[in-house]
């Protein structure tokens, strides 16, 4: 009787990571680039918009 | 005769198709009339035949195809025994599509890195779309710079089960004399002594194909 040869650790996560990537549509992984490259943009309220100050501004100490 | 048409073709860039092409078409040219077709914008096929000493030529004669490729093909079909065209790295341009579309194989080397197996899933649906009007197309995964005591290496013959597409028994190592050859402007076949190791790899992937 023969046995299956064992498959070793590298091999093995290999051949998941090869399932997975076969498993995902490639539209999936495309939009997924896409969000992922899009560039973040939080909108910031008005009265928190920060404006530069005048030069000639005197501290208060 | 017509000519037999065998593609080297993956959307993967650095792949080493370049290599695999002019090293394949190279064996083939010992078995008879052997063309190679450099399909690729980037030119690597063409630069490498022209790096060649004037009186020691590359055995294979190297012609640039941009557009019409199948036509172009079909133009020298009855003048050679093989025909190899080196695909561009995209499926972008349509350009692999038409390559597959009057091929009888394709070679698809892959190296044994995670990131070049997922990159090349993606080939089996341009494979799948070609056999609709090539229903006859063998495709078959060459996997290239083996480095047979390496992890990697091994892991790599289990991972490829999990592939639709087969793999070659023969794959081709990791050798400088590629690199090598390429710089003279040769193949491994002409290269003396030093390349007659890497011939007879290439020339395994031959037997198998034919």
């Amino acid at each position: 009787m023969t046995t299956a040869k064992p498959r070793s650790t590298t091999g093995s996560k290999l051949a998941n990571s090869v399932r997975r990537a076969k498993a995902t549509p490639a539209e999936e992984t495309a939009s997924e680039v896409k969000s992922a490259t899009k560039p973040a943009t939080p909108e910031v309220p008005e009265s928190e918009t920060i404006t530069a100050m005048p030069s000639n501004r005197v501290w208060p100490d | 005769m017509s000519a037999r048409i065998f593609s080297i073709a993956n959307q993967k860039g650095g792949t080493g198709k370049t290599t695999l092409s002019m090293n394949f078409a190279a064996g083939l040219a010992q078995r008879g009339r052997a063309l190679l077709i450099d399909a690729d914008p980037q030119g690597s096929a063409s630069h490498w035949s022209r790096s060649s000493a004037d009186d020691k030529p590359f055995p294979v004669s190297v012609i640039s195809v941009g557009g019409q490729l199948s036509r172009e093909v079909g133009r020298f079909a009855e003048d050679y025994d093989f025909i190899v065209i080196d695909c561009p790295p995209t499926l972008e341009t349509g350009v692999m599509q038409s390559a597959l579309s009057v091929s009888e194989s394709v070679l698809i080397p892959v190296l044994p890195s995670p990131v070049d197996l997922w990159a090349s899933i993606r080939i089996t649906d341009a494979i799948e779309h070609a056999r609709i009007r090539n229903r006859s197309l063998k495709p078959y995964i060459v996997v290239n710079q083996l480095e047979p005591r390496s992890a990697l290496s091994t892991a790599m013959k289990e991972a490829l089960d999990e592939f639709d597409i087969p793999a070659l028994q023969g794959g081709v190592r990791r050798r400088a004399i590629y690199r090598n050859a390429a710089i003279e402007g040769l193949s491994v076949y002409c290269i003396g002594k030093r390349g007659e190791t890497a011939a007879q790899e290439i020339d395994e992937i031959i037997k198998e194909i034919l």
